[in-house]
């Protein structure tokens, strides 16, 4: 009985992680071999293995690397800035009265359980140049009104902006939870030793918090790669491609252009990278534990 | 001393409560414009607040672009998705956590590897696969793929283990089958990680856009978001219009994660502490 169950209950997961995840990861990985295109779309006789050709392309291709800086940017500079947000926020909600948290935490969590395209539709207007109240703001303090969507830089840290905006309560959430497992006689002990508010956070809460933060970089990093809402609604990759990420522009080479070997190329380098990113995290955070 | 403390007091309700209305800002605003007269949204910058009230924006979205339409597709692909998703995962988390087999290992590991595959990267062969078998623009082709959700089996798998066996043990020793002692045991025990899951997964089913967008070709068969991102192609001039179709989307997740928030604060806990 009990050898049979088993097998049975994990039978229908195990069917669509095969049919959905893997068997279409395998498809990613030949895909991206040959050379698939609108030509091999009409008849497959065209189709034809070309093994490393696509990849030695993309490494020619200015579209790529710049997609691929435009993407490194936004998490280079976005997960840090996400980073010290959750966590400030977080320590700021665990140290006021219980009654007000509730209402704080979902000020700041509710930003994450809404539709990227939604609100990066509510974004534009705020950043629009003529009528966006961000400009609005800028002109009543005297400063110069910028063209937030229409710049290169600015339309990249734009995006970051939004993507920090939307992402942030959710580190926070966590970290409250992790800075509420900590005990209080740490606390305690390091105010009688006579440490100030600063020493308390720097040798108690950031070190054991440590952990927990090294995990929501990872998650961070895994989401923020794979942006794509916020320019496609935001920007459409311009001002002059300063925008295109990199699954924004696998999506523009695979379903505009139908350059599928191309495209699936694109997705490799995408899953790779992130791959690299959380052999990185597991790879400090046992050095941390060591230390 | 004491005034010091006041002060810091003070000042940390002070930055909270400037960040929360900062944070809250973009999503009042475009609702507050769902609500405005047109001469309000195009004279300059439109203000924080509607003068005169009106459902038009709404009505037009609504009845001109069919906005109920895309409202009942979404509905239905999260729904299923939900009632699929988290059925699926429950068992199958079950099964790695607390029942003895062979492979129960091996499963694990390619659960674990499939959480490591970003699902975005997926799409070509995705479509490739839903065209071959005919299933682009069925909502089939938005389901079943969601409903392969590697991360909720890791997170069952992890709350299960935390369960006594003996208290399994002792239901099949009163000779409950494993399908009885899955729905009269199991399933009550795990019933606060489900519901955290079913929100968890009901959100990010609304939410999600590319995969939706690639394989809902034909307009009738779209969800919210991508309906929302073409008309906002056509329409984006109409910040009235399209600040009432940005509203339709987003109010129903915001009431659906302040009515459950604590369980699906929980999952979104349980999701990172659980490494």
């Amino acid at each position: 009985m009990k050898s049979i169950s088993g097998p049975l209950f994990v039978l229908p997961a195990l069917t669509l992680i095969a049919l959905f995840v893997l068997i279409p990861f395998l498809g990613v990985l030949g895909l991206s071999m040959t050379n698939f295109d609108i030509y091999v779309l009409a008849s497959s006789a065209n189709l034809h293995f070309i093994g490393g050709a696509n990849y030695a392309h993309l490494f020619h291709d200015h579209a790529a690397w710049q997609a691929l800086e435009t993407t490194l940017t936004v998490v280079l500079a976005g997960v840090p800035a996400t980073l010290a947000l959750s966590l400030i926020c977080a320590l700021m909600i665990e140290s006021i009265a219980p009654r007000w948290r509730g209402l704080f935490r979902t000020a700041f969590f509710l930003p994450v359980v809404c539709s990227t395209v939604a609100v990066a539709i509510s974004w534009r207007y705020l950043l629009n140049t003529r009528y966006g109240l961000v400009n609005h703001l800028l002109l009543a303090v005297h400063l110069p009104a910028l063209n937030w969507l229409g710049s290169p830089t600015l339309a990249v840290i734009a995006i970051t902006v939004v993507v920090v905006w939307k992402g942030f309560g959710y580190g926070m959430i966590i970290l409250a939870a992790a800075r509420r497992e900590i005990p209080e006689e740490l606390y305690d002990i390091a105010r009688i030793e006579g440490a100030g508010v600063r020493r308390q956070l720097l040798s108690i809460t950031v070190p054991i918090l440590a952990p927990t933060l090294g995990l929501l970089a990872l998650l961070d990093v895994a989401g923020y790669w794979q942006l794509f809402a916020e320019p496609y609604v935001l920007t459409q990759g311009g001002p002059m491609g300063s925008t295109m990420s990199l699954l924004l522009l696998m999506y523009d080479r695979g379903f505009r252009w139908w350059r599928w070997g191309i495209a699936s190329a694109l997705a490799m380098v995408l899953t790779i990278i992130m791959w690299l990113f959380a052999w990185l995290q597991r790879h400090t955070k046992t050095s941390w534990r060591e230390g | 001393m004491r005034i010091k403390v006041l002060t810091v007091r003070a000042s940390l309700y002070a930055s909270l409560t400037t960040l929360a209305i900062l944070t809250l800002f973009p999503l009042l605003w475009v609702t507050s414009i769902a609500f405005m007269r047109s001469p309000e949204q195009s004279a300059g910058t439109p203000p924080l607040w509607p003068r005169h009230p009106t459902l038009n924006n709404i009505v037009n979205i609504v009845q001109r672009e069919m906005l109920g339409h895309y409202f009942l597709n979404s509905l239905i692909v999260a729904i299923a998705t939900t009632v699929l998703s988290t059925f699926v995962a429950g068992l199958a988390g079950y099964a790695l956590a607390q029942v003895q087999f062979r492979g129960r290992r091996v499963i694990s590991w390619v659960v674990l590897f499939a959480v490591l595959i970003p699902s975005q990267a997926l799409v070509l062969p995705l479509f490739e696969m839903f065209r071959e078998v005919h299933l682009i623009n069925h909502y089939a082709a938005l389901i079943l793929p969601a409903a392969a959700n590697p991360v909720s089996i890791v997170l069952i798998q992890a709350y299960m283990r935390g369960i006594p066996a003996e208290i399994l043990d002792a239901a099949r020793m009163d000779g409950a089958g494993e399908w009885r002692t899955f729905f009269s045991v199991v399933v009550p025990m795990m019933a606060p990680m489900l519901a955290a899951l079913a929100v968890l997964t009901f959100v990010v089913s609304w939410n999600d856009f590319m995969w939706p967008m690639i394989a809902m070709q034909k307009a009738s068969m779209q969800t919210l978001p991508v309906a929302l991102a073409s008309i906002d192609r056509e329409h984006y001039q109409e910040i009235g219009l399209m600040a009432a179709g940005a509203t339709v989307t987003i109010l129903p997740m915001m009431a659906i994660f302040v009515a459950s928030q604590r369980y699906y604060l929980r999952s979104v806990v349980a999701g990172s502490l659980t490494d």
